[in-house]
């Protein structure tokens, strides 16, 4: 205590210094050896307070998890890492809502033809609307709404046909330019419930785009699902299809076809 | 072992809830405890209810009690500060009806045997923040270190120290001149004087 402080520390002990009288002290201790007979006498646990918390965490995981993943995977489209999950649940949520599935897919059917980039997994997709909405009733809307994708993609087929500059006896790749025997092409079939020139139900075939593999130099032209002709189907007019939509087709440099005096694209063939 | 052997030793009792501990351990810290209450609620009885509080809360807590027996101590005077700070604020929610009931406080003083305060320091910690008070209690009344001042008032230990420095020359200022002028100055001391 400094010099300067003592007075302090003098007129403040003078004041206020007290003892605890005995009267007081011995009721004080009576009541404390009560309160230490009567307090629950509980060993403190030798867990460490965050090992405790797993189990809570652990279980919050377990339930938020699968819902977050579920949710998220609500938008998944295929090639998406979500996208297993999504066909998972989807059975789940089919009881409720039968339509689910095919909503579904129909749903990414549109948005993979909406995307150049996923071009390579169109075949799939129509294979797999085709099926889901073949589970539905005639005249369902997600029969018309199908049906509207696949002709999209059908004519978009036929605008990347090789058109006067290429020998109508070959194909040419569309990745390499190189030749192979041509293949017959088979526009997409109407939809007869629709139309009403058939009316067994049945959801037609579609023609859809050949691909070649992604990255490579395979000059393979896959061909999904090409049914055969029939006398009253015809492929559309070239001038019918959509004029502001690129081909899905790239070249190896990425870039589309060439456009062609009417308008339409077709791969090139200066290489 | 800290400044405190006596305690170090009872520190271990006191986590296993010993009878003996705690009366050991209330031998000898009630009187400062006491004392430092007394300080901030200025009634023997009160503050002796805040010590016996405060060993209630012990018993209860006995088994987180950490470290040696300076730790034990600045557990109890923390304890006894928050008590008496409830307090504090009960009063001033009292209504002033309960208040005018209150006995005649020289009849209360007289039961209680309260001290009398210098009134020239009572002048002039009234003018202190309570605050101040409590670090110039615990400071020159129990006569604690800075470090546990720091301790107590759950602050650092520079912040504590400058905080009793600034509350002690306050204090010696407002003493000089409760001396020198032999009045209040200010609403507060006047206060103290109407009240007397």
């Amino acid at each position: 205590m400094s010099g300067r402080n003592a007075g302090i520390a003098e007129r403040m002990q003078g004041a206020f210094a007290i003892n605890v009288s005995d009267a007081a002290a011995s009721r004080h201790q009576a009541n404390i050896s009560e309160a230490i007979r009567s307090v629950d006498v509980v060993a403190p646990s030798r867990i460490p307070r965050w090992r405790m918390r797993v189990p809570a965490l652990v279980a919050a995981t377990v339930v938020v998890l699968p819902i977050g993943a579920a949710l998220a995977a609500e938008s998944a489209t295929p090639g998406d890492v979500l996208y297993p999950v999504k066909r998972i649940v989807e059975p789940a949520v089919a009881i409720f809502n039968e339509d689910i599935i095919a909503a579904h897919r129909v749903d990414e059917l549109a948005r993979i033809v909406g995307d150049p980039v996923e071009f390579d997994r169109i075949p799939a997709a129509v294979s797999d609307a085709r099926d889901a909405v073949s589970t539905l009733p005639p005249g369902h809307e997600l029969r018309t709404e199908f049906r509207a994708i696949a002709d999209r993609v059908g004519r978009r087929n036929a605008q990347d046909r090789p058109t006067t500059d290429v020998p109508q006896d070959e194909d040419r790749s569309p990745v390499d330019g190189q030749s192979r025997p041509a293949e017959p092409y088979v526009p997409p079939a109407p939809d007869p419930t629709e139309d009403g020139r058939r009316g067994d139900g049945d959801v037609p075939h579609t023609s859809v785009p050949d691909t070649t593999v992604p990255g490579t130099t395979d000059t393979t032209v896959v061909r999904h699902d090409v049914p055969p002709a029939t006398s009253d189907t015809r492929p559309p007019p070239v001038d019918e299809a959509p004029r502001d939509e690129p081909s899905p087709v790239r070249d190896h440099d990425g870039s589309f076809g060439d456009t062609t005096t009417d308008g339409t694209t077709r791969p090139r063939t200066d290489r | 072992m800290s400044e405190y052997p006596e305690l170090d030793r009872l520190v271990d009792g006191i986590r296993r809830r010993s009878d003996d501990a705690f009366t050991d351990v209330y031998t000898l810290t009630s009187g400062g405890l006491a004392s430092f209450a007394y300080s901030m609620l200025r009634d023997r009885r009160l503050a002796e209810d805040a010590v016996q509080q405060a060993f209630l809360e012990l018993v209860r807590s006995a088994h987180t009690i950490k470290g040696d027996g300076r730790s034990l101590r600045a557990w109890l005077f923390k304890s006894v500060r928050f008590n008496c700070l409830d307090e504090i604020r009960r009063r001033s929610r009292r209504p002033e009806s309960l208040m005018a009931e209150a006995p005649d406080s020289s009849v209360v003083a007289d039961e209680l045997e309260l001290t009398e305060i210098d009134p020239v320091l009572e002048r002039a910690l009234a003018e202190l923040t309570e605050r101040q008070r409590t670090l110039i209690a615990l400071r020159h009344v129990v006569g604690l270190s800075g470090a546990e001042v720091a301790t107590v008032m759950e602050m650092t230990r520079p912040a504590a120290y400058a905080a009793t420095e600034r509350a002690e020359r306050r204090l010696r200022k407002l003493i000089e001149g409760v001396e020198s002028n032999g009045s209040a100055t200010s609403p507060s001391m006047k206060k103290v004087e109407d009240k007397r």
